[in-house]
């Protein structure tokens, strides 16, 4: 499992720059403010799904930091949900590549889909995932499932 | 004239990105045109003029890969260069991709220098 965790963290830090801590328990906090979970299937020569959990806070600063300089980029709901689906897409494919034996070609990556949901607990195979807090101390996690 | 380069993603987030790192490494006098997936490249593509194509390979309506094959087909657009820019491993992709004739490819994230690099060499 280390290998996945290591290949998620150099991912995600790399696109997003922030700086992700292990979690070895699940957070009894919620400020109310939401949760993302982006998730890609995928087929092929392999067969599994990717998610990835990321706070509402998180994704706004994610987007502050690449766009907050571009007055001319306005930070929609729909950018964000655009961004958690490119960022589930992005790690997913590279944790396929660090991670499992497949060429590219022999597998396709589904369209990610997006669920928001409002406090961590929500997420009903929350105990699945590899927890980590970020940057602003908020949780993000993921599962990297094979079938 | 300024050139045109077309940046072809499903997600905006990424267009938008492209077309800031394109500033960053000093492509400020160009036009740069978007679409969303292949079907929509190749309208752009049928009313303007486009010197470089920048896409991704996994998008709905018409896949980048679709997209490479239709430009490769056609005498007006068989040179025009083309940078795949792809979450899945490039490692891997580097050889059949060569071999259907694009420019260059990058996996997604990157860093401005490589496709500044990438450029670089088509003479961009």
């Amino acid at each position: 499992m280390e290998v996945f965790a290591d290949a998620f963290i150099e991912t995600f830090e790399s696109t997003t720059f922030q700086f992700l801590n292990p979690l070895d328990k699940i957070p009894e906090e919620d400020d109310g403010s939401g949760y993302f979970l982006g998730k890609c299937d995928f087929s092929g020569a392999i067969n599994g799904s990717f998610s990835l959990i990321i706070h509402d806070n998180t994704v706004n600063e994610y987007l502050n930091f690449l766009f907050g300089d571009e007055p001319e980029t306005v930070i929609t709901d729909e950018l964000k949900s655009d961004s958690v689906k490119e960022l589930a897409n992005v790690i997913c494919g590279n944790m396929i590549s660090k991670c499992v034996n497949a060429q590219a070609s022999d597998y396709k990556i589904e369209k990610p889909q997006l669920t928001s949901l409002s406090r961590f607990s929500d997420f009903a195979d929350h105990s699945l995932y590899t927890l980590f807090s970020d940057s602003f101390g908020k949780v993000c996690g993921f599962s990297f499932r094979l079938k | 004239m300024s050139k045109t380069i077309l940046i072809v993603d499903d997600s905006a987030t990424q267009r938008l990105m492209l077309k800031k790192i394109l500033k960053m490494i000093g492509l400020t006098d160009i036009v740069i045109k978007e679409a969303s997936n292949g079907k929509e490249a190749l309208e752009v593509i049928e009313n303007h003029p486009v010197s470089l194509i920048l896409t991704d390979l996994n998008m709905p309506t018409m896949s980048g890969e679709e997209l490479i094959a239709t430009l490769k087909s056609q005498a007006s657009t068989c040179r025009l260069p083309i940078i795949v820019i792809t979450s899945k491993g490039a490692e891997n992709m580097q050889v059949e991709m060569t071999e259907i004739g694009i420019d260059g490819i990058l996996m997604k994230p990157f860093e401005p220098e490589q496709l500044a690099t990438l450029l670089q060499h088509l003479g961009e």
